[in-house]
């Protein structure tokens, strides 16, 4: 049985517990860092010093260049990535096309030109990170924190680099608690780091301890200059009780997004191209994205009706199975999906709802909703039929501070302001719901300006 | 038949198989209650109808067509007998609550049937014993099925002194202590009946005082629901060692029932039958059945393999006979078990209204 590390900490010695998930008949044995609050500390300190010898003395376009070399190193098929693909399809449930196809999907996005560009968006000029730049008062020097400290969730396969990566983008070390649920990209991830450019690797560490151990999520947060957190909001609330007085953090809490389809576009020649894309929105990572639709308006009064839509999007989501297969559930995983299942049954014997298809690998039901909100995920899709733009807002707007992104498709341009309003921080086209770019201001933010501090050197007088 | 005529007939039959369940025939009976409630019971037909488990083709109990319980908060699932009382479940305010209506006749039915299965497997010594009850009485409470489940016990097993011990100021510690010092000096048993999460109040109180009782021999416990994501975390073994440390009730006279607003039968842990704490599992009265799905396939789920628990409860004559909990269950050789809530689907219970009112919501 392979065997792998839920934590990579370089030069430090640590005892580990073994635990083994069964999937399919697949096994793989996970081990676990048992830690102690001084291991943390010295870790901690440990990064920051290598932060001062390797991350500092560099200029952001080499340790672009290294970042790059990485996703590069990803996006091919090695020993590492097969691994990685295997051991995080047993532990998640996510099919091994689908975590490939993950890996795939982050580290294309994770690419230099892309990380270029959002630092250059959100810091006017990268290079100053670098030194002291031109302004036009005077000069002014970007400097990121020492250590940013990463908590991460385990809804998506293969996204937890990219803290490290905005990390070491603002020349901060980064140290990461992975999640019980999937911690093993990182490690891996690191390890591909450290044949890459091993002294770049030594200014990462990749820890986990229980929720419930106290003593070291409280030395993990002291010792982070910067927290960026994923989690519910519970899990949020709980951290950031225990955050010390005064520490910065970034949250990326619960998300929701929707499609939204006018019926200037449920055409009999764009409906089926329009199901096909949003069948893919709807299955990729199985609906476990931040990003990922919840329910797709469709306006009535089109040339094809929500109803004929919503075949042509069951018929698409079964196509997609054959290239992205559903994620393989656990009993204890099922009750969510199964629950929503019959509660439908349920309305469509009712005549208040129409069961499309009602499988686990997927599912279509037309109903009214009273206003947006999570499904039971895992490639369960809503088809609400609405008359007029009116009534999507009105779904949105009670859930506005969830939601996240939009695919939209025949809309105005006033109606694309009025979705920013009600607070999506992303719409896009149908089909590109799970593939945002890295410039993208992830939950509305500027998250690589908000790790930096500026200094301004003012030379000149005012005015 | 008119539909009074029918109901009565089968109200008549359903009544005297849970009374002398040796003379009846379960499978008969439900297929007769599952007609019944086909004609009668909207969701039951249409559902039926839809799924085509009508009641022409169901042979046996456990085809007749499941409703999830989540379905009893949007749709009404009654057979339009008079109505008498209605139930609510608890849950968050504002969050849509299961409804379960009952007639006069529906209150009798699930009367007997509480005091069948507490004669068997909670009080069989009859009335010998002082109940407390750490919840609030029917009065304060007046939608909530578990306060008028208990109200049953004190009327037909309680001595004098039985009562409710929580008011609107929360729970009586003065007088919940006064009744046990009495019933010690009596040597009269005491039987306390309550919220799961009652008792951890009652408990944590005891316990920071430094208090322990010799509750009289027979004294024993009943808690109702679960533990799990209130004030703290309790496992079975850490409470059940806390009550015979506190009290002195042995872990076989501490019994913990699982009941539902959308069900009119409870399900008792079996304990106090074999006397073996370490073999404790859910039993069904001969009315009842309980069956664990794998919620993947809802087939039944293999010993050992958790799934969602389906049950069957016969005094649930006006309201759908079969429901589909969102509970995760296990079952083995020696009977079923409840895991807890499923994870991701939202979470409800009487544990959460009690705890509210008792003060522990703040807990983490």
């Amino acid at each position: 049985m392979a065997s792998y590390d839920a934590f990579w900490l370089p030069g430090i010695q640590v005892e580990t517990t073994a635990m083994t998930a069964v999937r399919d008949g697949r096994s793989i044995e996970v081990r676990f860092p048992v830690l102690t609050v001084s291991q943390i500390r010295q870790c901690a300190a440990r990064l920051k010093a290598r932060r001062r010898e390797v991350l500092a003395r560099r200029s952001i376009d080499e340790i672009i260049e290294a970042l790059d070399s990485v996703a590069r190193f990803w996006l091919e098929d090695t020993p590492l990535r097969s691994h990685a693909v295997t051991a995080i399809s047993v532990l998640s449930g996510f099919s091994e096309e689908m975590v490939s196809h993950a890996i795939h999907l982050e580290q294309i996005s994770s690419r230099g030109p892309d990380m270029r560009r959002a630092l250059d968006r959100e810091l006017g000029n990268r290079l100053a990170l670098d030194g002291f730049i031109k302004t036009p008062k005077g000069r002014s020097t970007a400097v990121g924190p020492e250590l940013i400290g990463g908590i991460f969730s385990a809804n998506i396969p293969a996204l937890p680099h990219l803290t490290v990566m905005r990390s070491f983008l603002v020349k901060a070390a980064c140290m990461g608690r992975v999640s019980r649920g999937e911690p093993l990209y990182l490690p891996l991830y690191a390890q591909s780091l450290a044949a890459i450019d091993p002294e770049l690797s030594e200014c990462l560490a990749v820890v986990y301890y229980d929720r419930d151990k106290h003593e070291l999520s409280d030395a993990f947060l002291e010792c982070s200059d910067h927290l960026i957190a994923y989690g519910g909001d519970a899990a949020l609330a709980e951290i950031e009780k225990r955050l010390p007085h005064g520490s910065r953090a970034t949250w990326h809490g619960h998300r929701m997004g929707f499609a939204w389809l006018t019926s200037s576009v449920m055409t009999t020649s764009d409906s089926l191209g329009l199901a096909e894309k949003l069948a893919y929105d709807f299955s990729v990572f199985d609906q476990h994205a931040c990003l990922a639709p919840q329910a797709v308006y469709v306006e009535s009064g089109g040339e094809v009706s929500p109803e004929t839509f919503a075949e042509q999007l069951s018929n698409a989501m079964t196509k997609v199975r054959k290239r992205l297969p559903a994620r393989a559930l656990l009993p204890e995983e099922a009750p969510a999906l199964r629950s929503a299942l019959e509660l439908s049954r349920v309305e469509a014997a009712m005549g208040d709802a129409r069961l499309v298809s009602d499988t686990l690998q997927s599912s279509v039901v037309i109903r009214q909703l009273d206003t947006l909100k999570p499904g039971p995920l895992d490639r369960f899709v809503t088809v609400v039929p609405v008359d007029k733009a009116e009534d999507v807002f009105a779904q949105i707007n009670p859930v506005r501070q969830y939601l996240q992104c939009a695919a939209v498709a025949g809309i105005s341009e006033e109606d694309r302001l009025q979705l920013a309003r009600l607070g999506v921080t992303r719409i896009c086209p149908p089909g590109a719901m799970g593939t945002p770019s890295m410039v993208w201001a992830h939950d509305g933010r500027l998250c690589l300006a908000d790790l930096v501090r500026w200094c301004d050197e003012e030379s000149l007088p005012p005015g | 038949m008119t539909r009074e005529l029918a109901h009565d007939a089968l109200h008549d039959r359903l009544v005297s198989f849970i009374r002398t369940p040796e003379v009846g025939d379960f499978n008969a009976l439900a297929l007769a209650v599952f007609e019944y409630q086909y004609k009668h019971i909207e969701v039951v037909r249409r559902v039926a109808d839809y799924t085509g488990n009508t009641p022409d083709r169901v042979q046996r109990w456990n085809d007749i067509p499941a409703i999830p319980a989540r379905a009893f908060k949007s749709y009404s699932m009654f057979d339009d007998g008079a109505l008498a009382h209605t139930f609510f479940s608890s849950g968050t305010s504002g969050a849509p609550k299961s409804k379960a209506h009952f007639s006069e006749a529906g209150l009798t039915l699930m009367a007997e049937s509480i005091l069948q299965n507490a004669r068997k497997y909670f009080l069989p010594e009859g009335r010998n014993t002082v109940i407390l009850v750490l919840a609030p009485s029917p009065s304060l409470a007046p939608h909530m099925i578990m306060a008028w489940g208990m109200e049953q016990l004190i009327q037909h097993f309680g001595l004098p002194g039985s009562r409710f011990l929580v008011g609107p100021e929360g729970l009586d510690q003065n007088g919940l202590m006064q009744t046990f010092t009495d019933c010690i000096r009596a040597n009269i048993p005491v039987t306390l009946i309550g919220a799961s999460f009652g008792f951890v109040h009652l408990l944590d109180g005891l316990a920071a005082k430094s208090l322990t009782l010799q509750l009289p021999e027979g004294s024993r416990l009943m808690d109702a629901g679960g533990f799990k994501g209130r004030s703290r975390v309790v496992r079975r073994n850490d409470m059940d060692r806390a009550i015979t440390e506190t009290l002195a009730i042995p872990a076989h006279l501490s019994v913990n029932l699982l009941g539902m607003t959308e069900l009119a039968s409870q399900f008792y842990d079996d304990v106090l039958i074999h006397r073996d704490p370490q073999r404790r599992r859910k039993s069904n009265a001969p009315w009842t059945r309980t069956v664990v799905l794998d919620p993947r396939s809802m087939q039944f789920a293999a010993h050992g393999t958790p799934g969602l628990l389906c049950h069957w409860d016969l005094a649930n004559l006006e309201r759908p006979c079969a429901v589909l909990t969102d509970d995760l269950g296990v079952r083995d050789a020696l009977g079923w078990t409840v895991l807890g809530r499923a994870k991701g689907v939202e979470s409800k219970g009487c544990s959460l209204t009690i705890d509210a009112m008792l003060g522990g919501q703040t807990g983490g």
